[in-house]
């Protein structure tokens, strides 16, 4: 392990970087509960679509202040959501402070949340959307649910298609021949189209959690198919390695060798292939959201902070920080690519 | 050559039978009646009900619905769209049109910007131009296509310059064909843009790579040695050669740009297959939504092929016997 | 003298696609080979590359079947049994391969490698480094990897691996193919000391006839998938028959090779032959005893 970060270190700098930003992507929506000010439907009905709130270290009559601050924003005009701040009160921002209790996943329950200010001012860093609610908050809890289904998903498609690609490759004959076509003939649709099929088969209107699971299996199902043949493929050729004919000649058994001989040496190119197929998943993801057949309100997620703006210039227009979900969703795909490509040089063990 | 043809056409029938099969199946366990919809529906009579239920063979077992639509299919008939009470055919084939020209006209731009910067990139490997496209390249190949679009999006409604959503704005009955052409590449503009901006990524990418493998074999090098001007080397001998594998790669294109079109197409409000397939979803516009998915596979089965055959027409090394 | 292995008439032929798979290409590895192996007499099998050798050594043990002829073990047919029924043969007949950078999981570590030996050998009261010192390693080796070996070592850890559970026969396919003239001297002196003390058996598989002389008692010349001379020795040292077997002892008459053209018809060694006839364009000779076990399948001997 030690020598694996070794390694991608010496190689670039660059995808090491990506990958220490990504686990931090993951630690911080993981934790959103603590990190985020507002609980993601906590909504500011006087404050749709304000811009995001300025942070002040100076006050209005030239006094530096070490506490950072902000000013409450008043609506100026409401037909066309002007906003400016009412400078008469100063609100610090607060750090450790306590709100209403929150579960972190359901589980460990938590009053204490990273930073915050009095109301009736907010701290929207990222601005707000038509309901008032906290665009940074909500892209945090947003990217919980996000990442989460693209990580449960690649899991579920990696299971999924190292048991068929497999017992495919290694057995081959008639359960190869079965096993491919009906992953040639999933292949063989356009993976969108196929996607919206999939969710035309349950009904529209389903609880948040179902959705999740939908969301995830219809995901996995489109992804296992590709992974399922490159897997194949490897396994195919290095059943025919000598040191698998050398465990056969010992007598072992298929699943011995499947297991100790064939899947560890096929890691190396599967975890590569793992990386570069996350993105898909988050694309996935935030297409059905934003199509609203994903994710529903209140409920956020980056696919579907975005669908706000799908259809309606004049929202793109005011608010464009609504699209910052977006630059989340680029910001993690970036590095994905970026880790998938050196990793794959990395763990290539013609490299080693 | 025309053998082989002919086998990579016998070999689609098993692949469109499995994949209307899986459609089919998808459609059928679907929730609820599919008449359930059209039964609220106070302007539809109970005998139309009835007589389209005898139509589609629905009193009849699952297996004996599959064949019949498929023997439908075979006419080209995937039966009647429930929300638009017009036979599905007839829709698909207006959305078809409109997103072929989409997927055509961003293909061709994304391969004649992206090819010569790819060629560029290869032969200054390693120069600040090979980083700055690298780069570029990089960022086409993360950006989600709907994020762009709604970029896109933004960037006009900001300046109005082009025309969003339809395909004309022009309505007049006697408007010149030139002057309903031009409309209609002025609405294709946006979303064929975006596409073309998506694409041009990983095709860069890959040509950049067949390129430099090409262009750091011995033969090349021997080329130089015998004193062959550059633009020869270049064009002539790399090039060629480097071209190869993409046309493999055309083939597979034809099903990425489906996918990227798709969002892209509800996004900037072009009226494709993309656009269709949503609103049938949205609406349970079951028949709908099956003849889009088989349409859609269908293309890309096309698409391969053309991939193979142009293959075999351009690489040598590819005998047919 | 018992016969431990047998193999009669067997064939194995490769199917060879194109990159499209449009066509296919038919590639004979052995035709029709008929052999035995007794207890105690080791047996060398002689050719060139590509005349199928390491192919017949992985058909013998069957890691490849043979798409038609039959292999006994002690006179039980075994050549469609599936493997888990294999088990009794697979502990007595063992193979070590030629390569040891390919033959060892990169990924186990030595005493991994001949722990998983072990499993299926209930008997042995062995420990790994018994079987280690065995082979002239120290126990500090056990937690090695392979790609923290030389080429020797790597060898010597897969014939540990071979003689777990003491087997009666080791099919060795050019264990020294790919090592070096030191170690390859190492190697085969540890071979004959295994040989001596656990009374084992070899086939032994090598394109370098001095090694073959010195290891065996019996020879086999293999040529494009036949076997053109086999007998003992004495019989093929001091009388080679076969044009292709005095070839091999004198390779400078290679000068005098006729034609490079391969044909597909006749005799396999018609296209180098220099004492070819009409007969031999039309028939493919039989392997025919000459005198006392010294077979030879050549028309001049007929």
């Amino acid at each position: 392990m030690k020598r694996f970060f070794q390694r991608l270190r010496n190689h670039s700098k660059l995808a090491y970087f990506s990958f220490w930003f990504l686990v931090f992507f993951y630690i911080v929506s993981f934790f959103a509960d603590i990190l985020a000010p507002y609980h993601f439907d906590y909504q500011f009905r006087n404050k749709p679509y304000q811009p995001p709130t300025k942070i002040h270290f100076i006050d209005e009559s030239g006094h530096f202040h070490i506490r950072p601050f902000v000013y409450n924003m008043i609506i100026d005009d409401p037909v066309f959501r002007t906003y400016r701040e009412d400078q008469s009160t100063r609100y610090p921002v607060k750090f450790i402070v306590n709100g209403p209790e929150r579960k972190i996943f359901f589980v460990f329950k938590t009053s204490k949340y990273l930073f915050g200010v009095d109301e009736p001012a907010g701290i929207f860093l990222f601005g707000t959307d038509t309901y008032g609610r906290d665009i940074f908050s909500r892209l945090l809890y947003g990217g919980r649910i996000s990442l989460s289904i693209s990580i449960v998903g690649v899991l579920i498609s990696f299971t999924l298609g190292m048991i068929t690609g497999g017992i495919a490759g290694y057995f081959g004959g008639l359960i190869d021949q079965i096993l491919m076509r009906f992953v040639e003939i999933l292949m063989v649709f356009p993976s969108f189209y196929l996607m919206l099929s999939l969710r035309a088969m349950f009904p529209l209107n389903l609880s948040s959690i179902q959705v999740y699971f939908l969301i995830v299996l219809i995901l996995s199902l489109i992804g296992w198919a590709g992974l399922a043949r490159i897997i194949r493929g490897m396994v195919l050729s290095i059943k025919e390695e000598d040191y698998v004919l050398a465990a056969k000649s010992l007598g072992l058994s298929h699943w011995r060798i499947l297991f100790f001989h064939i899947f560890p040496n096929t890691f190396s190119y599967t975890i590569t292939a793992l990386t570069i197929s996350v993105p898909g998943y988050i694309i996935g993801e935030a297409a059905l959201s934003l199509l609203g057949l994903g994710i529903q309100e209140p409920y956020p997620s980056w696919g579907n902070i975005l669908s706000s703006t799908i259809g309606n210039l004049k929202v793109v227009g005011d608010a464009p920080w609504l699209l910052l979900a977006g630059v989340f969703i680029f910001a993690v795909l970036i590095n994905f690519n970026l880790l998938g490509d050196a990793l794959r040089n990395v763990l290539d063990p013609k490299n080693w | 050559m025309k053998t082989f043809i002919l086998k990579r056409l016998l070999q689609l029938i098993p692949m469109l039978i499995g994949m209307s099969f899986i459609s089919f199946m998808i459609i059928q366990s679907s929730p609820g009646d599919y008449f359930a919809q059209m039964k609220m529906n106070p302007e539809i009579s109970p005998e139309t009900i009835e007589m389209m239920k005898i139509n589609f063979g629905l009193d009849k077992p699952v297996l004996v619905q599959y064949l019949l639509w498929l023997k439908n299919m075979c006419r080209m008939d995937f039966g009647i769209s429930f929300a638009y009470h017009i036979p599905v055919t007839t829709l698909i084939k207006f959305r078809l049109k409109n997103t072929l020209c989409l997927a055509i006209f961003s293909l061709f731009l994304s391969w004649v910007i992206a090819v010569p910067l790819a060629v560029l990139a290869g032969y200054k490997e390693g120069t600040n131009i090979d980083r700055m496209l690298s780069i570029f390249a990089y960022l086409s190949i993360s950006l989600p296509s709907f994020f762009v679009a709604l970029l896109f999006v933004y960037f006009i409604s900001k300046t109005g310059v082009l025309p969003l959503g339809g395909t004309r704005s022009i309505f007049d009955v006697n408007a010149s064909a030139f002057l309903i052409f031009k409309d209609y590449m002025k609405h294709l503009l946006v979303p064929g843009l975006v596409l073309c901006f998506v694409n041009i990524g990983w095709l860069f990418r890959l040509m950049k790579n067949n390129f430099v493998e090409v262009f750091n074999t011995p033969y090349i090098l021997a080329a130089w040695a015998r004193g062959l001007p550059a633009s020869s080397i270049i064009f002539k001998h790399t090039l060629r050669n480097a071209l190869n594998p993409m046309f493999t790669i055309l083939g597979m294109e034809i099903g990425s740009i489906l996918n990227g079109a798709a969002l892209t197409e509800i996004i900037c409000g072009w009226p494709g297959m993309g656009s269709l397939i949503l609103e049938a979803v949205l609406s349970h516009d079951l028949y709908l939504v099956m003849g889009a998915l088989v349409i859609s596979g269908f293309l890309l089965i096309i698409g391969n092929l053309i991939g193979d055959i142009l293959l075999t027409i351009f690489d040598p090394r590819i005998r047919l016997t | 003298m018992e016969e431990i292995l047998r193999c009669e008439k067997i064939s194995k032929n490769f199917m060879i696609k194109d990159p499209l798979g449009i066509s296919k290409r038919k590639l004979t590895a052995i035709n029709n080979i008929s052999l035995s192996i007794n207890q105690g007499v080791n047996t060398g099998i002689v050719g060139e590359s590509g005349s199928g050798k390491t192919t017949l050594a992985k058909t013998l043990t069957l890691l490849v079947r043979p798409d038609s002829g039959l292999i006994y073990y002690r006179g039980n047919e075994i050549t469609k049994l599936p493997d888990r029924k294999l088990r009794f043969f697979r502990n007595r007949v063992r193979i070590i391969f030629q390569n040891p950078y390919k033959s060892l999981n990169p990924r186990s570590t030595v005493e991994r490698v001949i722990k998983e030996a072990m499993l299926t050998e209930t008997k042995t009261s062995e420990t790994v480094d018994d079987i280690l010192s065995h082979v002239g390693l120290p126990p500090e080796y056990k937690d090695k990897y392979p790609h923290q070996l030389s080429g020797g070592e790597r060898q010597r850890v897969a014939i540990a691996r071979a003689l777990v559970g003491n087997p009666e026969c080791i099919i060795a396919d050019e264990p020294t193919g790919s090592l070096d003239a030191m170690t390859e001297i190492y190697i085969l002196t540890l071979l004959d000391e295994l040989k001596k003390r656990f009374g084992l058996t070899y086939v032994f598989i090598s394109h370098n006839l001095k090694i073959i002389a010195e290891f065996c008692e019996r020879i086999m010349v293999m040529y494009r998938g036949h076997i053109v001379e086999q007998g003992s020795v004495e019989q093929i040292l001091k009388n080679p028959l076969h044009p292709y077997t005095r070839l091999l002892w004198n390779p400078e008459s290679e000068k005098f090779v006729r034609q490079q053209q391969k044909y597909n018809y006749g005799c396999p060694f018609l296209h180098r032959c220099i004492f070819r006839m009409e007969k031999c364009f039309h028939q493919s000779p039989e392997l025919k005893d000459k005198e006392n076990g010294h077979l030879v399948s050549c028309f001049l001997y007929e």
